[in-house]
């Protein structure tokens, strides 16, 4: 790493498409959430989040220019997460409704 | 240890140069990010638990949420998370003065979810929304207490990470500002900022899981 200076215009540009794009993003879910749209309303919500989460990760916590290794241990991580949805979902999905407390 | 470039900073004396101390820096905070991860994610299985096993308590006690200073209070904390980016790439530049105050707006910023937090937990006060208290409690129903436990513990949580945040970027705000520290430690902003954009990262997950979903 050497010694430069002036911050590049580029990561600036993208950084502030990124905050216009999480910003819509948020507009669009709270609209999905407050209009009267029924229960499958759930399902774009959660996706939309999903995708601002990845935003973030990707760009801004810059994912994408990180060494293999690194994100190794990023996917890692939201491969545990998924074991963790898994497993428990599993009991919660397959409860009978006369078995839920 | 290896000859260092000229301009390169001078790197701990395990390590070749300063970008392997770079990347050893950068995969430690995704160590500790993943960790955080599956923290968070326990309480995120819980609220989808509760919502398969009681939806109609949940849904109760989720109309009661003031998602408009959730939606404030992530606007709030995207805008801070660009703050950080720019007080990183003034880091990288070598821009102590921008990177000082953007590090400054970006603490100022996590005050201020903060407060409208802080706000949004007084007004659940007043409407008898806190089960943990000894008060009547406003929703009938044991599993919108439930609901509303695991609102306050996901959000103090997240709360408290952002406390630490916005205490370590203050401090880095003055360390930041005594001249020839970006040029010896030019990974610290980096690497705050990682923690801090994690943050925001798990604020989208709990805004839509809490209040948007059960809404």
């Amino acid at each position: 790493m050497s010694i430069r200076s002036g911050l590049r215009a580029s990561s600036l540009t993208e950084a502030l498409v990124v905050y216009a794009a999480l910003l819509a993003l948020l507009a669009v879910n709270v609209v999905l959430a407050i209009l009267p749209l029924g229960g499958w309303r759930v399902v774009p919500i959660i996706g939309i989040a999903l995708l601002q989460a990845g935003i973030i990760l990707w760009f801004t916590m810059e994912i994408r220019g990180q060494p293999a290794l690194v994100r190794l241990f990023s996917l890692l991580g939201f491969f545990f997460v998924l074991v963790l949805f898994g497993l428990a979902s599993m009991d919660y999905l397959t409860r009978s409704s006369a078995m839920a407390y | 240890m290896s000859a260092v470039a000229p301009g390169e900073p001078v790197p701990l004396e395990h390590f070749e140069s300063y970008a392997e101390q770079r990347s050893a820096s950068v995969l430690g905070m995704w160590v500790f990010l993943v960790n955080e991860l599956l923290l968070f994610a326990g309480l995120f299985m819980t609220a989808l638990a509760l919502r398969l096993l009681h939806p109609e308590a949940v849904l109760a006690a989720g109309e009661h949420l003031k998602w408009w200073l959730g939606a404030l209070n992530t606007v709030v904390l995207v805008t801070s998370s660009l703050t950080m980016t720019f007080a990183i790439e003034a880091a990288r530049s070598f821009e102590r003065r921008t990177a000082v105050l953007c590090l400054a707006l970006t603490a100022g910023l996590g005050a201020l979810f903060l407060g409208i937090k802080g706000l949004e937990y007084y007004l659940e006060y007043e409407e008898h929304l806190m089960p943990f208290l000894d008060r009547p409690f406003a929703l009938p129903d044991a599993a919108s207490r439930l609901y509303m436990n695991l609102y306050f513990v996901a959000t103090g949580l997240h709360g408290l990470h952002l406390l630490i945040g916005v205490g370590l970027v203050l401090g880095l705000a003055l360390r930041v500002s005594r001249p020839g520290f970006l040029e010896a430690k030019p990974t610290h902003v980096e690497i705050t900022g990682l923690y801090w954009h994690f943050i925001d990262f798990i604020w989208m997950l709990l805004f839509a899981t809490l209040y948007l979903v059960n809404r």
